[in-house]
């Protein structure tokens, strides 16, 4: 109880919460782009992924 | 790929909605001179206050809060708007919702950061914003707020890009004419974006998705916001009625807000054929439910307080019904519900314009109703009601900055419209609905 009630009250521990909420949110944004962009280039062959060097 | 099928039947439809980002009218560039030169008042008033400190606003003590938090709890209020519409009504299953969704979500994303901005004005200081990070205490609902109001930004503004990933590939592809700068900028913000099915396939998942846990947001948001006030044992803020109230007065400004938006949208880029009737008496019918269940709450809450004959809370109460407030208090009565509603009912039923007057009255309302709340309260706080009574009145920077958010929020709205469609093209085409029915077996 008193650790939960720490959490609430000890200065700083509140701003790190925020932090990692808001970073974390970031995060998985970041991941849901990526996989939306990435859709339907598993069906692509290898060297039109990377870029044919030879254009 | 669904590019061709998609070109092949481009509809006049498409070429309206992409013609506003080729081309820059006089009225535009007086718009945007007006809203700039408004904007820049503020910012010199701003400059002002901060370098002679809080002192140029009318707050005081015990009238802590003023105008700037009326601010506050109205951008964010107004920014519900966009995520009812696009992802509550996406919930629903409301098609109808598709051709405002995206006017309406800009609304959101052009207002929380005045909103979150309003707080910052109204520190003084503002280098000791970092204070909330380094020493805020979880206990506080202020710092509730920072977390709910930055998550909210950060996620409206990515809910929107979202829905905006494959109109921007569009204008990439289709608007060769524009200046290399302006193409530059969809071909980055584009982010490759290919068209490819399995992408569109997978932006309805993530959008779906995102719709769920923005409708958690916007009703934890604006209830944080209220708890702000409802966490002290402030006369009338005390109340667990705040928050449902704060967030239907939200939607209710935001909806106002949103008819206002599309009407000037539909006039000014001949819109007729995609924002039509239907979707303006779809509006007029959320505008009229709104309407009730505010009042309802605007009745329970005086209800309570008037039963409760608690001297503080009536001091409050008073104050707004026949004390110093009472004008602004019966004209918000009015312009919130006592004349819209009957508008909204009759005239409202056959004119859009009826309906925008309706809107603008709303807003006024509803920006006087946060005023009505914040500083009545403040004027006769708990420890001093026998003692002393506050005053306040607003000082000409706080009125200047108030305008310039107001043009600024206009502006970015403005320029927005400008280089970026305003109604979704792909959630239009007939190709990729077929494409994503399809591969839900329906």
């Amino acid at each position: 109880m008193e650790t939960i009630s720490a959490v609430f009250t000890t200065p700083g521990i509140g701003g790190i919460i925020a932090t990692v909420v808001l970073t974390g949110a970031a995060a998985v944004y970041v991941g849901l782009i990526r996989w939306v962009l990435q859709g339907g280039r598993e069906e692509q062959p290898p060297y039109e992924r990377m870029g044919w060097p030879f254009e | 790929m669904l590019r061709p099928e998609i070109t092949q039947t481009q509809s006049e439809d498409e070429a309206l909605l992409l013609a506003p980002l080729t081309r820059t009218s006089r009225g535009f560039m007086l718009l945007v001179g007006l809203l700039a030169t408004v904007a820049l008042v503020g910012i010199f008033a701003y400059i002002r206050q901060l370098s002679r400190g809080l002192g140029v606003s009318g707050m005081n003590r015990p009238v802590y809060w003023g105008v700037y938090i009326v601010n506050f709890v109205f951008f964010i209020g107004l920014a519900h708007s966009g995520t009812f519409i696009s992802a509550i009504l996406r919930l629903v299953g409301a098609g109808w919702r598709t051709p405002l969704a995206r006017a309406a979500e800009a609304i959101t994303v052009f207002s929380v950061p005045f909103g979150a901005g309003s707080i910052l004005i109204d520190l003084g200081r503002i280098d000791r914003m970092f204070n909330v990070f380094f020493y805020g205490r979880y206990a506080s609902a202020l710092l509730w707020d920072v977390t709910s109001v930055s998550l909210y930004l950060l996620s409206s503004i990515v809910f929107f890009y979202f829905a905006l990933l494959p109109d921007l590939a569009h204008a990439r592809d289709q608007l060769t004419e524009v200046p290399q700068w302006q193409h530059e900028m969809y071909r980055i913000l584009a982010l490759g974006w290919r068209d490819h099915p399995e992408q569109y396939r997978r932006l309805e998942k993530v959008l779906d998705g995102m719709a769920v846990f923005m409708t958690l947001l916007v009703v934890t948001v604006h209830t944080v916001v209220a708890f702000v006030f409802s966490m002290t044992l402030q006369p009338v803020w005390h109340t667990a009625v705040l928050g449902p109230f704060f967030l239907v007065g939200a939607v209710f400004s935001g909806s106002g807000a949103v008819v206002i938006a599309m009407a000037i949208l539909r006039r000014v880029f001949r819109l007729e054929n995609i924002l039509t009737w239907k979707h303006f008496d779809y509006m007029r019918q959320l505008l009229i439910a709104l309407s009730l269940t505010w009042m309802y709450f605007m009745i329970t809450e005086h209800l309570t307080i008037f039963y409760g004959r608690e001297i503080p809370e009536m001091q409050v109460f008073f104050q707004r019904f026949t004390g110093a407030y009472a004008p602004l208090f019966w004209a918000m009565l009015a312009l919130c519900f006592l004349v819209p509603f009957p508008i909204l009912l009759t005239v409202g039923k056959r004119s859009i314009g009826w309906m925008v007057v309706a809107g603008l009255m709303i807003n006024v309302g509803m920006w006087l109703e946060r005023y009505i709340v914040v500083l009545p309260t403040l004027t006769r706080p708990h420890l001093l009601n026998e003692l002393a009574i506050g005053t306040y009145t607003p000082t000409w920077t706080e009125l200047s900055i108030t305008a310039a958010s107001f043009a600024g929020l206009i502006l970015l709205y403005a320029l927005f419209t400008r280089f970026f469609p305003i109604v979704p093209i792909w959630e239009r085409s007939e190709e990729v609905e077929a494409y994503l029915h399809e591969e839900e077996g329906e």
